[in-house]
């Protein structure tokens, strides 16, 4: 095994997907758990829950530009189609996407990490 | 700073971007079942693509989601940490008789 002494390993920081993951799925959890999917509250959890994600993902990754998106979508029988495409450094560069559900809803969470070094 | 030094998100650009792949994507289709999933990968593909060819020096997210329209909702926010002078998004909330499409395009300044 060979010790890197490199000024790049500190600037090139990658994104660290199980931490953030973790850290993500954990807050959704804490703010809708077993909630039942209501008109009323919709709009202040989905808000809620990108602002704790920022806050968090700002913690760990504080070199990098983060773009945290939430849905909470009521379920019933209809699908819901998502897709996204990124072009970006895939050597720092990440992204994570959490599905979450409960009886009556399912949260879905994207959060993009991107470095600003490169 | 001059305008050749870097590039600033155009979001009418990117709107329009948006708006012609949707349309000629799904326009006035009905919504079928299996040509759904082919439909939110396309779009995002295809806008990715023009993104690319406009040349400015940007990391781009594009996300897509489509439902079909019975009645439930879609609640969705999101959050930018980024360079206010350079950065930008667009989101276009489109829609015809059979399906809501939410299609948000982030652009960040390298």
């Amino acid at each position: 095994m060979s010790v890197n002494h490199s000024n790049d390993l500190v600037e090139n920081e990658a994104f660290d997907l199980s931490h953030t993951t973790n850290i993500i799925r954990a807050i959704v959890e804490d703010i809708l758990n077993r909630n039942k999917f209501n008109e009323d509250n919709v709009n202040s959890w989905t808000r809620q829950i990108v602002d704790r994600c920022q806050q968090s993902l700002l913690e760990i990754h504080n070199s990098f530009k983060t773009i945290i998106t939430a849905m909470i979508i009521p379920k019933s029988e209809e699908n819901i189609h998502m897709s996204n495409a990124c072009l970006w450094d895939y050597e720092v560069d990440g992204s994570t996407i959490i599905k979450w559900e409960n009886n009556s809803m399912y949260c879905i969470v994207s959060a993009f990490a991107l470095s600003s070094a490169s | 700073m001059t305008s050749e030094e870097y590039s600033v998100f155009s979001v009418d650009e990117v709107s329009n971007i948006i708006k012609e792949v949707i349309e000629r994507l799904i326009g006035n289709h009905a919504y079928q079942h299996d040509q759904v999933t082919r439909w939110t990968a396309d779009i995002v593909d295809q806008i990715l693509t023009e993104l690319t060819n406009l040349g400015k020096r940007f990391k781009y997210i594009v996300q897509a989601v489509i439902v079909p329209k019975n009645g439930t909702g879609l609640h969705a926010a999101s959050s930018c940490y980024w360079n206010d002078i350079t950065d930008g998004s667009c989101t276009l909330r489109w829609e015809n008789k059979y399906v809501h499409a939410v299609v948000s395009v982030f652009g960040l300044s390298i």
